[in-house]
This record gives C-alpha cells, sequence and structure tokens, in this order.
C-alpha cells in the first residue's frame, strides 16, 4: 500500500488544525516526555483520554489513525514477547512445560504496548494536523535562539521545506522508474536477500540521478530568483499565539500537574 | 527616425562551460551580437544542444560571458552590482514545471521571489494576489503543487515571476513539457503579458509558436542564424529545414507540389495565404 | 494476440481518503499486430490503461485477456507475461542506469534469460534500430545528449523483441527532428516485425499518420474506438474532449470552404494531399 499516506498531513479545517504549530510542538514534544515518566494504571488512562479527545478535535476518521498504528504493530509484538519470555519476577500467571509468564512481564508488556500507542497517537496528531510548511516554520521559529551559536536555522528550514515539497514527486519517480525496470524484466520478489536488495540496483541508480538533476535545476531556478540565502530576506508567513493556544499550554500544565500528583 | 536605446544589448558574446579545455570553434555560444527593445516579443528558435538554454541564462546573469558583454537597461551583467539589479529586471520561467516551485504551497511560491527582495509583508500580500489574478490561479492559494496539472505549475511559475515585477520574462521552452491544453494556457498568458508591456522572450522549437512573436531568431550550431520578422519567415522556410527545425505545414506542401510541376512562386506570409493561393491555381482552369 | 479488456475498472489508493476511479467499464479490443493509438486529455486514463496492459497494474475489476493470459484482480505471477510487453515510458531516459550503452541495452534481454551471444547480436541489431552508431557502445550513456539517451533506452526496449509493445508519449520534449525520427523507427519496427503496438500520444498528427486504430479516451472512459478517419470525422466529440484535429486535415478543412468538391478529409499524409492537388491541377488544366 502506499507508506507515503503514513504520517501524512491530512488537509481539513478543525481546532487542532488551526492552533500554532510552535505550541503543537511543544504540547506535542512535552506529551511524549509525559508519557515516559507516567507509570500507573490512571496516568496511562488520563494520557489515553487526552489523546483520544485530540483525535476527536482534529476531526480525522479514527481509522487513520488506526492505520497509522500498523507502522508499529511489529514494535509493539515484539516487545511484547520479549517481556513476557524473559521477565521473570512476580507470580507465575501461567504456567506451561516450555515457558512460564509472571505477572511483572505481562505488566511491562502490558506498559510498553500502552506507551507506543499512546507515542504513536500523540506523533500522528502532529504530523496530521500540521501541514509540512507550518512544521516547518514552527521549527525555524523555535529553533531561531540557536542562530547565537551559528546553527544555520534559515538553510536547516529552507532544507527541510524543499525536502517536504519534492517528496510526492521523488515518490512518483521512484513509482515509475521501478515499473520501467519491471517492464524490462526486472524481479524484485524473488531470491534470497541478497538478490533482491541488489536487483534495486536500477532503481536506486536512476533515482538518484534524477535527484542531482532536480537539484541542479531548482538551484537555478532559486537563484533566477533573486535568492543569496537568508540574509535580507523577508517573510510572508507570521506564526501568531493565539487564545486557543494559550488555552491549549494551560490545558497542559493542568494535565502535567494532575499526572505529577498521580506519579506513584 | 526615433532613437531609442535598446533594453537588452550583446555584443560579441562568447561563452563556454569549459572555455580552457574546448576549442573556440566548440564553444557553447559563439560571436552573438543582438540588440533587443522594450517591449518586444521575440522567439528564439533552434535544434536541441544549439546553445537556447545557453543564451537564456546570459540574459539574466545566471552565466556570464566568457568574451563580450551582455547589458540589460544601463548595466552590465557582468558586475556584481548590475547582477543584483538585472535580476530583478529578467525574469526566468525554465522548462521542467516540477523543478522550478520551492515552496509546498502555491501561495508560498509565489512569494518565495519577493521574500528574496526583501518585500514588507503588507506589499507582498496584494502583489501575490494580483500575480494568481493575471494567471488565473485565484482559489488555488493553498494548493500543494503536487496536486497541480503541468499548465497550472507553469502559470504558477510565471505568476513567481510576475509578483517580482520584472520587464522582461525569458521563457526557456516552458511549453514543452506540457499536454496541448497546458502549451495554449501559457501562449495565451504570453500574450497577455506582452499586450501588458512586457518584453517576451520565448525559446521553443514549434514553429506554429514562433508565428505568434513579431521577431524570429534561429540559434543553431552555436550562432546566431537568423533574425528576421516572424512575417518573413514563410518565405525564408526553407531555411528551417537546414537546421533541423519544423517547417510550417503550407511550405512543406508548396515544395512537395513544386517537385511535380506546380510552383507557385508568390510570397506566402501566413497558412491563408497559401490556401487562397491554390484556390487560384484550382480556380484558373 | 487478441488483446481485450472486458469490463475494466480501475481505482487508485482503494480505501483511503485519496482513493481516485482512473478507469470505469472499459470495453476495448485491439487486434493482433495492428498499431494502435490512444488518444485523449492529461488525466483521461490513457496511462493507467496502458499500464494495465503491461502487467505492472491490476484491474480491480473486470478481466483482461490477452491472448490465452487472462489477467484479473487476483492475478499471480505476471513476470512470464510482462516478457512479453515492451514498455517505453515517458521520459524513458530516466530509467537508464549502467555503465555503458550496450550494457544498460542489454539489460532487458539479459532478464529474459537470453544466452552471450543472442544478448549481443539483440545489442548490435537495437542500436541500428534506433540510429545509434556502434562506437557508441561502450560509451557512459549521461555523456550523451537528450535525444541519444531516448534511443538508447528505446533500444533497451526493442532488444526484448515484445510482442506487444507499449509507448506512452514516447516523443514528449524532443526536437522536431528527434520526433520525425522516433516516429519512423516506430512504423519501421512496426512494419518489420509485425508486434503489436499501443502508442498513447495526445499529439492528434501523430495518431493519423501511424495508426490503423484509434481509442479516444475522456475522464477514465472510453468514448470512441476506430480507424482514423472515423474518429476525425467526429469534431464535435473530440472537441468535447478537449482534443483537436490534425494538421493536415485542419488545412484541408480551410482548403474546402471554397473547392466545389471537396478534398477528401481521409488524407492525413501532407505528401498524398499534394498528390491529390497535382491531380486536380492537371484535370483542370
Ligand atoms: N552544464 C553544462 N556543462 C557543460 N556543457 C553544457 C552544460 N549545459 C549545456 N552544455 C552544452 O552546451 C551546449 C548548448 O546547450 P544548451 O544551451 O542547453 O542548448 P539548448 O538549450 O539549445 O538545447 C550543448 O552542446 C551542451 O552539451
Ligand atoms: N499513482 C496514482 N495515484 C493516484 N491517482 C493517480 C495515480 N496515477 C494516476 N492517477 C490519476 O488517475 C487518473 C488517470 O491518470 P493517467 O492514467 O495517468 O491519465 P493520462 O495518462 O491520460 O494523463 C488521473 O486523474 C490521475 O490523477
Ligand atoms: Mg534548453
Ligand atoms: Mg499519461
Amino acid at each position: 500500500m502506499n507508506s507515503v499516506m503514513i504520517g501524512q498531513y491530512i488537509p481539513i479545517d478543525s481546532w487542532l488544525h488551526r492552533l500554532d504549530p510552535r505550541s503543537k510542538c511543544i504540547f506535542v514534544f512535552c506529551m511524549l516526555i509525559l508519557i515516559f515518566f507516567a507509570n500507573n494504571v490512571e496516568s496511562y488512562a488520563l494520557l489515553l483520554f487526552i489523546g483520544l479527545a485530540g483525535m476527536v478535535l482534529s476531526r480525522i476518521s479514527f481509522l487513520l489513525f488506526f492505520r497509522s498504528m500498523k507502522l508499529i504493530i511489529w514494535m509493539i509484538l515484539f516487545t511484547t514477547l520479549f517481556h513476557l519470555i524473559f521477565t521473570q519476577s512476580g507470580s507465575a500467571v501461567l504456567e506451561t512445560p516450555v515457558l512460564t509468564i509472571y505477572e511483572e512481564g505481562v505488566r511491562q508488556a502490558a506498559i510498553l504496548s500502552v506507551r507506543f500507542i499512546l507515542l504513536m497517537t500523540f506523533a500522528s496528531l502532529l504530523m496530521f494536523t500540521t501541514s509540512p510548511i507550518d512544521l516547518t516554520d514552527g521549527l525555524e521559529s523555535l529553533l531561531s535562539p540557536l542562530r547565537r551559536w551559528r546553527f544555520p536555522v534559515h538553510e536547516f528550514a529552507m532544507m527541510m521545506s524543499i525536502a517536504l515539497r519534492f517528496i510526492p514527486t521523488l515518490w512518483a519517480e521512484t513509482d515509475k522508474i521501478i515499473k520501467a525496470q519491471k517492464a524490462r524484466g526486472a524481479d524484485f520478489e524473488s531470491g534470497n536477500l541478497y538478490r533482491r536488495v541488489m536487483a534495486y540496483i536500477p532503481v536506486l541508480i536512476p533515482l538518484m540521478i534524477s535527484s542531482f538533476r532536480r537539484a541542479e535545476d531548482l538551484a537555478t531556478a532559486m537563484e533566477a530568483r533573486g535568492y543569496v540565502g537568508g540574509v535580507g530576506r523577508s517573510k510572508l508567513r507570521v506564526l501568531s499565539i493565539r487564545r486557543s493556544d494559550v488555552l491549549l499550554l494551560v490545558c497542559f500544565a493542568i494535565v502535567a500537574t494532575a499526572l505529577f500528583w498521580m506519579r506513584k | 527616425m526615433k532613437h531609442t536605446k535598446s533594453l537588452i544589448e550583446l555584443s560579441g558574446v562568447w561563452f563556454d562551460y569549459h572555455p580552457d579545455r574546448q576549442m573556440k570553434e566548440q564553444w557553447a555560444l559563439q560571436d552573438i551580437n543582438l540588440t533587443i527593445q522594450s517591449g518586444e516579443y521575440v522567439v528564439v528558435m533552434g535544434p536541441n544542444g544549439s546553445g537556447k538554454s545557453t543564451f537564456a541564462r546570459l540574459l539574466n546573469g545566471l552565466f556570464i560571458p566568457t568574451e563580450g558583454e551582455v547589458r540589460v537597461g544601463d548595466f552590465s551583467t557582468s558586475d556584481d552590482l548590475g547582477q543584483f539589479h538585472i535580476r530583478r529586471k529578467v525574469g526566468m520561467v525554465f522548462q521542467n514545471p516540477d523543478n522550478q516551485i520551492v515552496a509546498t504551497t502555491v501561495r508560498d511560491d509565489v512569494a518565495f521571489g519577493l521574500e528574496n527582495l526583501g518585500v514588507p509583508r503588507e506589499e507582498m500580500i496584494p502583489r501575490i494576489e494580483q500575480a494568481l489574478e493575471v494567471v488565473g490561479l485565484v482559489g488555488f492559494e493553498n494548493r500543494e503543487p503536487a496536486h497541480l496539472s503541468g499548465g497550472q505549475k507553469q502559470r504558477l511559475a510565471i505568476a513567481g515571476v510576475i509578483a517580482m515585477n520584472p520587464d522582461i520574462i525569458v521563457f526557456d521552452e516552458s511549453t514543452s513539457m506540457l499536454d496541448p491544453q497546458g502549451r495554449e494556457e501559457v501562449r495565451e498568458l504570453m500574450k497577455e503579458l506582452h499586450q501588458q508591456g512586457h518584453t517576451v522572450i520565448h525559446i521553443t522549437h514549434s514553429a506554429q509558436e514562433a508565428f505568434l512573436a513579431e521577431r524570429v531568431i534561429v540559434i543553431a550550431h552555436h550562432r546566431l542564424q537568423l533574425d528576421c520578422p516572424s512575417k518573413d519567415l514563410y518565405n525564408q522556410s526553407h531555411l528551417l529545414e537546414q537546421w533541423g527545425l519544423e517547417v510550417p505545414l503550407p511550405i512543406r506542401l508548396r515544395a512537395l507540389l513544386k517537385d511535380q510541376g506546380l510552383e507557385i512562386n508568390e510570397p506566402i506570409g501566413n497558412s491563408d495565404e497559401m490556401v487562397a493561393q491554390i484556390w487560384r491555381y484550382l480556380s484558373k482552369t | 494476440m487478441e488483446i481485450s479488456f472486458q469490463d475494466i475498472t480501475y481505482t487508485y489508493s482503494t480505501g483511503t481518503p485519496f482513493e481516485h476511479r482512473a478507469l470505469q467499464n472499459i470495453h476495448v479490443q485491439f487486434n493482433q499486430g495492428s498499431y494502435v493509438a490512444v488518444i485523449g486529455k492529461t488525466g483521461s486514463g490513457k496511462s493507467t490503461l496502458v499500464q494495465l496492459l503491461a502487467g505492472l497494474l491490476l484491474p480491480t475489476s473486470g478481466v483482461l485477456q490477452v491472448g490465452d493470459t487472462r489477467i484479473h484482480s487476483r492475478s499471480k505471477k505476471l513476470g512470464e507475461y510482462r516478457k512479453k510487453v515492451g514498455v517505453v515510458f515517458q521520459y524513458p531516459e530516466h530509467q537508464l542506469f549502467e555503465e555503458t550503452v550496450a550494457k544498460d541495452i542489454a539489460f532487458g534481454p539479459k532478464n529474459l534469460g537470453c544466452d552471450v551471444a543472442e544478448i549481443e547480436h539483440r545489442v548490435v541489431e537495437a542500436m541500428s534500430w534506433v540510429g545509434l552508431s556502434p562506437d557508441l557502445r561502450d560509451r557512459s550513456p549521461f555523456e550523451l545528449s537528450g535525444g541519444q539517451m531516448r534511443r538508447v533506452a528505446i533500444a533497451g526496449v526493442l532488444a526484448m523483441r515484445p510482442d506487444i509493445l507499449i509507448l506512452d508519449e514516447p516523443t514528449a520534449g524532443l526536437d522536431y527532428l528527434g520526433q520525425r525520427d522516433l516516429l519512423s523507427i516506430l512504423k519501421r519496427f512496426h512494419q518489420h516485425f509485425g508486434c503489436t503496438v499501443v502508442h498513447v500520444t495526445h499529439n492528434m498528427n501523430e495518431a493519423a499518420e501511424l495508426a490503423e486504430q484509434i481509442v479516444l479516451m475522456s475522464d477514465g472512459k472510453v468514448i470512441s474506438t476506430g480507424k482514423p478517419v472515423e474518429i476525425f470525422r467526429n469534431l464535435p466529440y473530440l472537441q468535447v474532449s478537449g482534443l483537436d484535429v490534425p494538421d493536415v486535415t485542419k488545412w484541408i478543412m480551410s482548403l474546402n470552404q471554397n473547392l466545389s468538391t471537396p478534398v477528401s478529409t481521409e488524407i492525413y499524409e501532407l505528401s498524398a494531399l499534394a498528390d491529390e492537388l497535382i491531380h486536380r491541377w492537371r484535370r483542370g488544366s
């Protein structure tokens, strides 16, 4: 299936979509930290509730969130198995001749799975509701204090925005080249791992060459339009903190305090 | 005759990408002398590899002549200060619609050039609106470039250029990767920009497009071969074939008729005149 | 091999917000060994149609019958089938990857399992078909000009000696001479090997000149199919689909405005038109 869809911006209008990207970035980033500090059922319940509220507020179909979970399903399964097999403390909950599963193992497996799901939910919320350019702008603005230490913030943001601009183009190009080589009898599906990897050389080389050509064209076009780097540039986009952003941060403060009290 | 100063002037221009490695007779452009007046609509024709894109890039200082000089208005592309002014004066639309859009939405892309010039935000907004209106992309402001058709992408590129208020717009084969509909859209727009007073320089290898201009320049084998009003082109068309260019259909027909003994010697300036000639010959009898 | 599309529908990204139905209830047949042109506006589904035929996409519903092979939504192991089909995509030079021209052309035959001698034979033959001089064989394809790269890419497909040769806008971006050359190569290749050719184009001149059967597409449907005359006779139909008639036809139409016995619009070659006019002129005088 179309894997670019995972983590893609869903262009509809909602309260979450309208928030300032900076407050969303900060909110999600802090949430990710909180997820690792939470250590009891109540805290996770609260976090899950916030995740669900986010999904509702985003007005995006649950199906899409569910689909993005597919990306981490293997990680969840793997860590679950790992803990069920190797964690050996607490009382045994299930005894079979080959394997004994302990209470602590189940607990750890459950906690980690919930953490992964929460992480993915908040990451998806950010990606689904923030257009790539807003995200770039938000990051540029949040990182701008780093300029003092000579970090090339403008260049970084420009690179990111160009990369985002070209993802769909390169995706279509990859699809086309794969089809073209398939039509010339290339086989991407059989043989051992080494052969399969080698089979992609006829795809990777043309892709690289075309990316170079595009990069060169784009650089020329940018120069022709007077681009000489970040100095002396003005900006069309201005970010503005509104009442809803303040509301979001207040909510966050309340949640953080609540979690702190719940923590054992 | 009124003396007007030329807008663009190329004098003794030679250029090569690796001048130290190449023999001079193989340079990408050789001995170009040419002037273009303000408000002209010029088509540049030539087979692939003849040096058209190189020519275009000399006009806005993307390339600096190895020998000779390119002047636009009062400035020379060879000095740094001149280059800065010339980039504003000469806008350029390229061939591949995918590779000249920088930003992730239509509005941001039109803004890109203005941001580079440091235009204040309040001034930018009306200029963007106006540019989008000229190219007919109002209502597309928040679209992503990947979701535009080829013709729309080229129109967006044009909007990005005209927002910067250039005097001259150079189109480097900007129609060649488009479908017929996209081509028509871009041609219409060129005509309109010319009527609004822009100097339009259009590089193409379509004979049909050559007749839309007032003046046609042919570059072949890295040299300027022909420079004439487009209405004279019909009678020069046998030359086009020699450079591997498309000869207009009526002229090809005339040559075929001549091979079989029917000689039409009257000058022909356009397709309709050829139709009229054939009527005359067929009804003479 | 007879090709028959039976009630074929194709939907991109099924079950996502980006779901898009590109083809709808397609019924169409191509005869063994015929030259078929597929015409239609951009987005009408031409590329999707030929990718189904190439075994690169599977129909969402319906059946594609090619000789004894039946392709449907759950078909598997199309590798064998694909070996009989050659596809020249739009801008095929973007698929080149080998160090030398000869190696790149050999990629297809090698995948078919040909032995060394056979591969060598086919490479030499394919290079001569597309008019590449033999001393280019050890050059890197990336050092060649755009037109030559296109020839290398096409040679790579011809070397597979496909029973069905598919070309998706093969002349896009070439200059006039490059376009003429390519069309004549295709014509000769088709006549020599008698393979079925499916040629997607939005250039009506190409379609009229080469095709025995034309498939007219609009909005994901085949709205008409038949001999060129049958298609181009129906001007309003074409215009609804955003298309035009060939230049020769347009020209004959303007000629006919003033002729008592009109010239047949079934003429698509300029030389045939010249013959017809000479014939009338002789008869008259
Ligand atoms: N970046 C480059 N480096 C070296 N040679 C180049 C480069 N670009 C073009 N050339 C050469 O310069 C000549 C003119 O090219 P170009 O101006 O692109 O022609 P056109 O636009 O008419 O097709 C060609 O012979 C080409 O090979
Ligand atoms: N990979 C794809 N994913 C989604 N939609 C597509 C894809 N490829 C083509 N389409 C859509 O399917 C329709 C038909 O496309 P296509 O077959 O490429 O038409 P044509 O070749 O006639 O221009 C268009 O509306 C196009 O946007
Ligand atoms: Mg060029
Ligand atoms: Mg197509």
